[in-house]
């Protein structure tokens, strides 16, 4: 598992380079400025830390970005952060959940890698583990843009594998309305989420989702780490923007058929 | 004579009007930055709380309604009767709107596409020929700036009266690609391709799904409809990098896109077409 709180004094004109999952970033003082690049697509399961690489081609042909600062602490950490949007989630095949009912599932969320710099570790960038693509969950009307999970949400967590870059989110879901729900989707609120660090794999909050009836909107609650399924050593992050602990969502997507044109 | 008219301005200027005159003066400019400064309030605190094109209205109204309580503030500071003036009005009043029919109708218009909101400041609008983003809905007319930078003012009441497509309503869009392949291809092959462009396209939306309709059967080539959503801002990146990926990925594949012709058959469409040589009278050989 990567260590996302271990921190690395930098050298000047010194190339370092980390592999958290399929992301390699590669970091450099140089000219008084930070400079990172990055390129995705490599082995999921790698975990390498922040090291320093030698040789020109590692270097060359890379797309730096690049920040201009005087500055005598180089400290750099690589810590973990949730997407910028929502997420939608499916599970692993649709499924309907009777009135009165609950369940538990697990979703795989890819974090966000955010470099941070200096004694104060001010951020620079973040950098997507994995690219996801863009979705929209509402009707063409209103909704919300968010991203598409390509992993599904898992009712077993030994089928969820542990990999550094994905944070997983224990989700509850429960149906207290007179009707089935027919849970084929549901847009889960990273960013509204911390990261924790346990034994075996990285963490969310847990999140209790309370299914109303179609005409409502659904009760959210956010709990704190799940301590209940895994010992929990550390908070890495805290959320994008935190919300309040207990709110209400259109979260679950009802099935349309597009008619038409 | 110059003493005459020294004389007449000296007694014109009485002490009691050079006053008056000066409290006039210091209603007018205090006046115009008291509402200045309420605009700027508005401005600042409409910037959250209110939409672009109600801050807008509002700080015009501050400055009209302001602007008529100042002037008529000055003119009874100076001592001018007003009830002649606004006898005057009226009658100057009836013939200007007479004379101005059009403006009242444009007024009117303008007063009905702001309660109906068809569209909003910062929209993308086509009207008629024109297409551009809104930069102002004010009372006569619509100021718009398209997208090769030219102003265009559209009277309000040519906006009511005709047909207008507010692009950017709505969130999110879907780009229709009508196209053809050969009739010699897969069908379901063409189908695989186009989804497969479609996943892998950073800007079109997993969901609503993109849509592949077989339309028809063309002249020169099978047709499709390809439909792909995408968010309202995207547009443009995803027109010119999907069409570029379409035609990258049917070369890659071997599917041709033919262009319009005609095959002329004899009946069959594997029977070569039957030649029949005829010889002229001239060329036969004599007997």
């Amino acid at each position: 598992m990567y260590d996302f709180s271990a921190s690395t004094t930098a050298q000047p004109d010194t190339l370092y380079k980390a592999d958290i999952g399929p992301l390699s970033i590669w970091l450099r003082y140089t000219h008084r400025e930070w400079q990172v690049a990055s390129e995705t697509g490599g082995d999921e399961r790698r975990s390498r830390p922040l090291t320093a690489v030698r040789g020109k081609r590692a270097a060359a042909a890379r797309e730096w970005a690049r920040w201009p600062t005087e500055t005598a602490d180089m400290s750099v950490r690589l810590g973990p952060v949730l997407p910028d949007r929502p997420t939608l989630v499916k599970p692993d095949s649709s499924l309907s959940m009777l009135a009165g009912s609950s369940a538990l599932f697990f979703v795989g969320v890819p974090v966000n890698v955010r470099v941070l710099v200096g004694p104060k570790e001010t951020p620079l960038c973040d950098i997507p583990t994995v690219t996801l693509s863009n979705t929209w969950f509402g009707d063409p009307v209103s909704g919300e843009l968010s991203y598409a999970l390509k992993t599904r949400a898992l009712r077993e967590l030994s089928d969820a594998e542990p990999r550094p870059n994905v944070a997983t989110c224990p989700l509850a879901v429960k149906n207290s309305s007179s009707s089935m729900l027919h849970f084929d989707r549901f847009n889960l609120h990273v960013e509204h989420l911390e990261i924790f660090l346990g034994q075996s794999r990285l963490w969310t909050n847990r999140v209790a989702v309370t299914f109303r009836g179609e005409d409502q909107m659904s009760q959210v609650n956010i709990s704190r780490a799940p301590r209940e399924i895994e010992t929990i050593t550390a908070k890495l992050a805290e959320p994008r923007s935190p919300a309040e602990r207990s709110f209400v969502k259109k979260s679950f997507g009802v099935l349309k058929n597009l008619a038409g044109y | 004579m110059f003493e005459r008219i020294a004389t007449a301005i000296k007694d014109f200027f009485t002490p009691e009007r050079i006053q008056a005159a000066l409290i006039a003066l210091v209603v007018l400019v205090a006046g115009f930055l008291l509402l200045k400064i309420l605009a700027a309030f508005v401005k600042r605190f409409g910037r959250k709380r209110l939409t672009q094109q109600s801050s807008m209205l509002i700080r015009k109204a501050i400055f009209y309604i302001g602007g008529i309580i100042i002037l008529v503030t000055v003119l009874q500071t100076l001592g001018l009767k007003l009830t002649a003036l606004l006898g005057a009005a009226g009658i100057v009043g009836i013939a200007i709107g007479f004379a101005s029919q059009t403006s009242v109708s444009n007024l009117i218009s303008g007063l009905f596409l702001i309660s109906e909101k068809p569209f909003a400041v910062g929209d993308v609008i086509n009207a008629g020929d024109t297409t551009g983003i809104i930069l102002s809905i004010d009372l006569l007319s619509v100021k718009i700036r398209t997208f090769d930078n030219r102003y265009i003012r559209i009277p309000n009441e040519k906006l009511l009266n005709s047909e207008l497509t507010n692009i950017t309503r709505f969130p999110i869009r879907r780009l229709d690609i009508r196209l053809g392949v050969a009739y010699k291809e897969d069908v379901k092959r063409v189908r695989q391709v186009l989804l497969d462009v479609a996943d892998k396209n950073p800007f079109c939306l997993d969901e609503p799904e993109p849509i592949l309709i077989f339309t028809d059967f063309g002249s020169s080539a099978l047709e499709f409809l390809f439909g792909v959503w995408f968010a309202k801002t995207d547009y443009i990146s995803l027109k010119n990098s999907i069409m570029e990926e379409i035609k990258e990925r049917f070369d890659r594949e071997g599917i041709e896109i033919p262009f319009p012709h005609t095959t002329i058959y004899s009946g069959s469409a594997t029977a070569p077409m039957p030649v029949r040589l005829v010889q002229s009278k001239a060329q036969r050989p004599a007997r």
